[in-house]
């Protein structure tokens, strides 16, 4: 095991303002190969796991940073901001619906949730967390938008693929009541 | 009386769907079984207090209440021995089942850890900003950046009354004179704009530029609010 590697990576690491990749270690570590990086990466996200700090080191949006941990951020967040950093329940519906199906257009959305999403797309393109990707190829050619570079960064997810899977109530289970109720329940009922 | 309009974010409701759903999980009914008659006169008890406030509810509302009064009628006429006709509630079975799913999802999201919420990255000293934001950077580029530029560059122009005639100026004239200003040191986008003699012109370099860019013949970088153009 290189120990002088992972001192070097965790310098960078430490002195950064974003997420760096491994492209980014690579392009000032001319002597090391990607696994020999990749290899001192993993070992040095393992070391911070056992360490029981109150922060770790975190792969988003394809790369390393240090964050706190959740426990910590009532904490942290009193210093930096005067009101939590959150989504309104509408923000955070249309950012999933984006998130999961992308690439959307209005319309589709607005058909899901039922209700005009304008200004709700306008603030999340605004806060960088979603974009147009393209145009959808029917008639009008709406506007399609996916999720950005910066909503990977912000839900801390390495890339759009490791997204948590959802199972699918509608899909997966006919019998399902409101869905509200728990699965046990579901189960329940249909023993009986 | 003044005439201010004040925002009221009364609706705890994100949208009739939501509310529905409030409405179903309340009643402890099933989604696929949906009593059509309790449920509307609910939908409807909440337009009303909606009104009595004085309000307005939002279009959608009044769209899922005449469809639910519809479904209700329907229902009415059909005789209970039809069970050959479709059920007039799948109509709005499917929607509310994919609203359900989607809520679920939001739910998955917003129990990730956030940033600026539950995670704290390192931040950067003022010190570094400063000179990270001197140094030039590749433009995050999409067409949105670049028409956001291309509306403040032209802000100032005089507007131009169009007609139909023959052009004046050809993207592919554009594009060999953006070419031949490779050797004339910095070229930007504000010295295209300020060497075209009206809008119309500027807008051909700026369709010729694209084409420059996009045949890989130079780049565009952002430099403290000007967009420079790099040749390869």
């Amino acid at each position: 095991m290189d120990d002088k590697l992972e001192l070097i990576i965790e310098a960078i690491i430490f002195s950064s303002d974003h997420p760096v990749t491994i492209k980014e270690l690579l392009s000032v570590l001319n002597e090391y190969t990607y696994k020999d990086i990749r290899t001192a990466l993993e070992n040095l996200t393992l070391r911070y796991q056992t360490l029981k700090r109150s922060f770790h080191l975190v792969e988003v949006a394809e790369g390393y940073q240090f964050r706190t941990k959740k426990e910590f951020s009532p904490y942290v967040q009193k210093l930096y901001l005067s009101s939590p950093y959150k989504l309104s329940t509408a923000a955070m519906e249309t950012l999933a619906i984006i998130a999961y199906r992308q690439p959307i257009s209005k319309l589709e959305i607005e058909n899901i949730r039922g209700v005009d999403c304008s200004h709700t797309i306008k603030v999340l393109v605004e806060k960088g967390l979603v974009r147009v990707v393209g145009r959808k190829d029917i008639i009008g050619r709406p506007l399609l938008y996916g999720t950005t570079r910066r909503f990977l960064e912000v839900f801390g997810l390495k890339d759009i693929s490791l997204l948590p899977e959802v199972e699918d109530i509608t899909k997966s289970d006919t019998s399902a009541k409101t869905g509200l109720e728990s699965k046990e329940e579901r189960e329940h009922e249909r023993i009986d | 009386m003044n005439d201010t309009k004040y925002v009221v974010k009364l609706d705890e409701f994100e949208g009739p769907l939501d509310l529905l759903l409030y409405l179903i999980h309340k009643n402890e009914v099933d989604i696929f079984d949906i009593p059509i008659f309790i449920i509307t006169q609910q939908f409807l008890d909440y337009l009303d207090s909606i009104y009595s406030q004085g309000l307005e509810p939002n279009p959608e509302f009044l769209y899922m209440a005449s469809v639910l009064v519809h479904i209700k009628s329907k229902m009415l006429i059909q005789s209970p021995a039809e069970t050959e006709e479709e059920d007039p509630r799948t109509e709005i079975i499917a929607p509310l089942l994919d609203y359900l799913y989607v809520k679920e999802l939001s739910k998955t999201l917003d129990s990730l850890d956030m940033l600026y919420r539950d995670t704290f990255p390192r931040q950067p000293g003022s010190f570094l900003q400063e000179i990270l934001q001197n140094t030039e950077r590749e433009v995050d580029a999409d067409l949105t950046r670049l028409m956001e530029a291309f509306k403040r560059i032209t802000g100032g122009a005089p507007h131009v009354k169009i007609s139909v005639r023959p052009p004046k100026w050809t993207v592919k004239e554009k594009f060999e004179e953006i070419l031949s200003l490779r050797n004339t040191g910095t070229l930007t986008l504000g010295h295209l704009f300020s060497i075209s003699s009206c809008l119309e012109e500027f807008l051909v370099f700026f369709v010729a530029l694209l084409e420059v860019i996009f045949n890989g013949l130079a780049s565009v970088c952002e430099d403290n609010g000007e967009i420079e153009i790099k040749f390869n």
